[in-house]
């Protein structure tokens, strides 16, 4: 680099010892493998070192802002820290750091009339809580969730609620709950978002405020154990709700009721499939394998991609990023994770995340050859010989 | 008449119409207006007075309206002078605004000339216990809510969110117009216009009545989408997969980050229909979707659909069209 780009480094010790309170940056010794292993470091600028760096010194002009090189990029799939050898969490600190973006009324332009539409219809997408049942079109039955007095609440999330596609999985799900005999009911209109979106925008008081709406909500229904479709929802809720309610994710228990024999798998066979491990399941909370074990029961061959579990590639969707445009002549995160999906030969790729599943859809080339995209929960459902969607 | 506690709106014009959210305001400053016990009056600015009779079947006792040639498009300094001017002799308790691109800047050039507070972006407004109007905002920085009131300084300015107060349905013709004629000259103006050049092609999505979305599907073959739009008389509307990847200008993003459309024909062309693109055409008449795949979730959003190439299906329409 040549020495007339070198800025000035100004100590900010407010920014540093806001850090050192609420995150473990302290512990960084500024050793790279973040960067090493983040896979958007090439493509979006995004140093992650060198953000930590700058949160303990601020960098002259402009500190921490949207021109910050892919601050804003970031996925938050949390690779760097399964990496880390000092056990940093630095999603949290990206948090932290993009909170103080919001302080500053510096966050790049969209953002905030997302937060805005969660702020006033408790979804992201701008639409009316009234059209949060919509999802349920044709359910009946136990499937409907209406056992009254159920202690289980499935809750749906704004994706599985509103997005077409990713409703399909919602109704899958809720007709194995209901041929499994699970009792559950929902929040209907009371459902707010997990605020997961805003949370790892940096908006954290948005994000406790929705948690203390759904927390009502729960409540008031006395509900003790929650199911979520998306990973995202699971994470915030964990943790937004406390100890109140036990939170599990869909596959999570529809792996306990196949091997408990209560949810009986047969007559679908859906070939070679591999299986996407989305971040906020996998990395951020360690589920690896009930996944793998439906699809498995459900008759599939699985095969892995060259990067699964931990190592699974991120689909580029978390992070507030299913919002943020970006123009990239690289083209996106999701276009290489279905491009190493295809190279497997498989003909499925399952996974267990809205996100996820919204994002390879887009990123599909159909002239390719046809590659099923589904969720777990439909290959499920297609297993049990229930409509799937 | 108690000059002391009235309220006014400013009704920020284009043209010889009005921005919605001045109706809205409108609508719920009856409400403040009453609570104060006060007289509501609307003020405008533009070229030509015809439009401000209208704002009287919108609930203001009395309109004034300020009419120049040359005041056909917003500046910052005449716009100023000229409320300013109104207010010091109308001396209002409030003085409400759209907290549009232009209502913002005239909201705080008003609020330093007549050393007063400003309330910005306002969700809620109401009179409180005191007579005092509280404007509720919010703050996600610390995810807040806050309600502030300007307690002693007149006029009380606030700038309120478009799309947060419902638009009053229209009543009979009332009220009295003032109009004042100011007679300027170029030297009232910050500004002098050279040319107008609008950027990229200048499309604005919401107003064209047929739209020819293209996606990813399209293979980034944006001519083909362009030339069903002209044969349709429409416009061309882009998804985010084909903007991000450059196919064509952000511009045509359409969905929840780019434009909310209320086109009365869409025909969406390869677009797989996630709900960040789907909220952009919920408001459509009907919707055509052409798809290779019969899952598209696009097709539940669809009221007509074909499954198959849309090369060829293009094609065909666009050479039947051109034959008709």
């Amino acid at each position: 680099m040549p020495t007339t780009d070198v800025k000035p480094l100004h100590w900010n010790d407010e920014l540093w010892e806001e850090l050192c309170r609420n995150t473990d940056a302290a512990l960084c010794y500024q050793c790279g493998s973040c960067t090493a292993t983040c896979p958007l470091a090439e493509r979006e600028q995004l140093n992650v070192r060198q953000l930590i760096r700058l949160g303990a010194f601020g960098d002259g002009r402009p500190e921490i802002g949207p021109g910050t090189p892919g601050l804003w990029a970031c996925t938050t799939c949390a690779q760097c820290n399964v990496g880390c050898p000092r056990g940093v969490d630095v999603v949290e600190v990206v948090r932290h750091l993009r909170a103080r973006g919001w302080g500053r009324n510096e966050v790049p332009a969209g953002l905030r009339s997302l937060l805005w539409a969660e702020f006033q219809d408790g979804n992201p997408y701008r639409l009316p809580p009234s059209q949060r049942a919509a999802w349920m079109r044709g359910l009946s039955g136990p499937a409907a969730g209406t056992a009254e007095n159920a202690a289980t609440v499935l809750y749906v999330g704004c994706t599985a609620s509103y997005d077409p596609r990713a409703q399909r999985t919602a109704r899958a799900l809720a007709r194995l709950l209901g041929a499994a005999g699970v009792e559950f009911r929902l929040l209907g209109e009371k459902e707010v978002c997990c605020g997961e979106t805003p949370r790892a925008l940096g908006a954290e008081g948005l994000f406790r405020d929705l948690s203390h709406r759904n927390a009502d909500a729960l409540r008031s229904v006395g509900a003790s154990r929650v199911i979520t479709v998306s990973p995202h929802c699971f994470d915030a809720l964990r943790a937004g709700l406390g100890q109140e309610v036990e939170v599990v994710h869909y596959s999570q228990l529809l792996d306990e009721l196949v091997s408990s024999g209560k949810l009986k798998l047969e007559g679908y066979r859906p070939g070679l499939l591999t299986y996407h491990d989305p971040c906020y399941l996998g990395r951020q909370h360690g589920i690896y394998d009930p996944p793998r074990r439906l699809l498995e029961s459900a008759g599939a061959k699985l095969v892995e991609m060259p990067r699964n579990r931990r190592w699974a590639l991120c689909c580029g969707g978390g992070g507030g990023n299913m919002w943020r445009e970006e123009s990239n002549p690289e083209g996106r995160l999701a276009d290489q994770r279905v491009a190493e999906a295809r190279e497997t030969g498989a003909s499925v790729l399952a996974t267990a995340c809205p996100f996820c599943v919204t994002c390879f859809a887009g990123s599909d080339d159909p002239t390719q050859g046809r590659l099923d995209i589904v969720d777990v929960a439909e290959v499920v459902a297609r297993a049990a010989g229930v409509p799937s969607g | 008449m108690s000059g002391s506690e009235s309220v006014w709106v400013y009704a920020e014009r284009r043209g010889n119409l009005f921005r919605p959210v001045s109706l809205e305001i409108l609508g719920k400053a009856r409400a403040v207006a009453d609570s104060l016990g006060g007289e509501l009056v609307a003020i405008t600015a533009g070229a030509g007075d015809a439009p401000a009779r209208e704002l009287g079947r919108y609930g203001a006792d009395r309109v004034i309206a300020i009419e120049d040639p040359l005041l056909r498009r917003y500046d910052t300094l005449a716009y100023t002078r000229l409320l300013e001017t109104e207010m010091r002799s109308g001396n209002p308790s409030v003085l409400l605004l759209g907290a549009t691109r232009d209502g913002q800047d005239l909201a705080g050039r008003l609020a330093v000339r007549l050393r007063t507070g400003l309330t910005a972006h306002v969700t809620a407004l109401e009179v409180d216990g005191e007579h005092r109007l509280v404007g509720w905002v919010p703050g996600f920085g610390g995810g807040i809510e806050a309600g502030i009131v300007c307690p002693e300084r007149r006029p009380a300015i606030v700038t309120v969110r478009p799309g947060v107060f419902p638009l009053p349905e229209p009543g009979a013709a009332r009220g009295d117009v003032r109009v004042v004629r100011p007679a300027l000259d170029e030297t009232a103006f910050g500004t002098h216009r050279v040319e107008f050049e609008p950027k990229g092609f200048g499309v604005d999505l919401t107003r064209s009545e047929v739209l020819v979305v293209g996606g990813r599907g399209t293979g980034g073959d944006f001519a083909r989408v362009q030339r069903l739009a002209h044969c349709l008389g429409g416009e061309v509307g882009a998804t985010r997969v084909a903007t991000d990847a450059g196919w064509i200008e952000r511009e045509h993003l359409v969905g929840q980050t780019g434009v909310v459309t209320h086109p009365k024909v869409v025909v969406v062309l390869g677009a797989s229909g996630a709900v960040q693109f789907t909220v952009g055409i919920e408001k459509a008449g009907f919707v055509i979707a052409v798809n290779r795949d019969p899952d598209a979730p696009i097709f539940e959003s669809a009221d007509l659909g074909i499954v198959g190439d849309l090369g060829p299906i293009v094609d065909r329409l666009v050479k039947d069209l051109g034959e008709a």
